[in-house]
């Protein structure tokens, strides 16, 4: 019985191994695998210095917000003393008594959603009071620190931004007249770690509307537990991760012809990103993004490339 | 959470067609790995009269028309 057990849990392991080792954690559904060509002629345009030479595989760990950030919260999404709060297990559901506020906060998951019944604009009704997108740093700043939220954890999507922040826009064409309304203004940021940016993970993100008030909320991050320190791949060793086929081609815009991969001339390598991916999942993975100029031969394409940074064999096993 | 996403029906308010087009999307986009910094801009037009219809309820055209964007990633 022993021996049959340990065969079993040796297939098990067998199993999940190869499919980890086949479909790697960071990969999404619609990209598309390079196929393994041995001479696929790759040039470094840049230099692979700014990653580092170790990168940390990290477990996801639940985050309890403390009192004061729970409270924080509460003043944050403007409810008065008399809201309707209910406990259920780990999570805190508050709602106005009126039902037009919902937050929901998920003590042990460190995840916040917040809610708010849509107020009815139009041409002859205008929002007032939403914050210029000039004060949103001010707001943003404020809400990672009611958070207790590192700032030097909190990045944006550009490399070079902490936050990103953006406006909707709604005009109404009323005879020969066009009346433009802001309802809102977002603020939305992603962690790093490590200097690295997460790509699919903990992020934050909240709407400001009239007269400055909190209208939405999303808001997830978690406790962080080293788990593995894996050395990065060279130069050398990701060009060799490219002709092995073990390369996922980004998402290409629509209105341009797919790569024809086993007919590329050249790939330039322009830039070389590490980033962090955890999806669902329970851990943390590392990854490199890749910005390449791709010759087609017919034309000369942008596009992003993600492959291992780590030599992913050499990874525990995942529990999840 | 309440507001078109709840499975309780009867504490919830359904979001509007409008907004939904735009919780879908952000939802899709939300794992999704664009690291490069790409912006998605989704957008809706239509009559006035129908900007705020949901799938229960809508309203007839007034000839009178709205265009609407709303960024959803990131």
């Amino acid at each position: 019985v022993t021996k049959k057990f340990i065969l079993i849990a040796f297939q098990l392991f067998s199993c999940c191994w190869i499919a980890l080792c086949e479909n790697p954690r960071w990969r999404i559904p619609d990209e598309i695998r390079i196929p393994a060509r041995d001479d696929l002629v790759v040039r470094w345009g840049c230099s692979i210095e700014k990653v580092p030479q170790d990168i940390w595989v990290y477990h996801l760990l639940p985050h309890h917000f403390s009192e004061p950030v729970v409270s924080n919260v509460l003043s944050m999404c403007s409810f008065s003393y008399d809201a309707e709060v209910k406990h259920n297990g780990d999570a805190l559901v508050v709602k106005s008594r009126d039902g037009a506020l919902n937050l929901s906060v998920i003590v042990g998951s460190g995840i916040i959603h917040y809610r708010t019944k849509e107020v009815t604009y139009g041409p002859n009704n205008l929002t007032k009071g939403v914050p210029s997108i000039l004060a949103l740093p001010t707001f943003a700043t404020n809400f990672v620190r009611a958070l207790q939220i590192p700032i030097s954890e909190v990045t944006g999507f550009f490399g070079t931004d902490q936050f990103n922040f953006s406006e909707p826009m709604t005009m109404y064409y009323v005879g020969d007249t066009t009346v433009t309304n802001v309802t809102f203004r977002s603020v939305k940021f992603r962690r790093c770690v490590d200097d690295i940016p997460f790509v699919g993970g903990d992020s934050g993100s909240f709407d400001v509307g009239a007269n400055g008030k909190i209208i939405r909320l999303d808001f997830e991050w978690h406790e962080l537990e080293r788990r593995q320190r894996l050395r990065t791949l060279s130069a050398e060793e990701i060009t060799d991760v490219l002709r092995l086929g073990k390369a996922y081609q980004g998402l290409l815009p629509m209105n341009g012809d797919p790569i024809d991969w086993l007919t590329v001339k050249k790939v330039t390598i322009k830039k070389a990103l590490p980033c962090y991916f955890s999806g669902s999942t329970g851990t943390l993975f590392p990854f490199l993004v890749l910005f390449t100029s791709i010759d087609t031969g017919d034309a000369v394409l942008d596009a992003q490339i993600e492959c291992p940074i780590v030599d992913e064999t050499k990874m525990t096993p995942i529990k999840n | 959470m309440n507001y078109g996403t709840s499975t309780n029906a009867a504490s919830s308010s359904p979001l509007t067609i409008r907004l939904a087009w735009y919780q879908a999307a952000r939802d899709a986009f939300h794992n999704v790995p664009f690291p490069s910094g790409t912006v998605i801009n989704y957008s809706v037009a239509g009559d006035n009269a129908c900007h705020d219809d949901t799938l229960q309820t809508n309203s007839s055209p007034a000839g009178t028309w709205f265009f609407d964007t709303q960024q959803v990633f990131p």
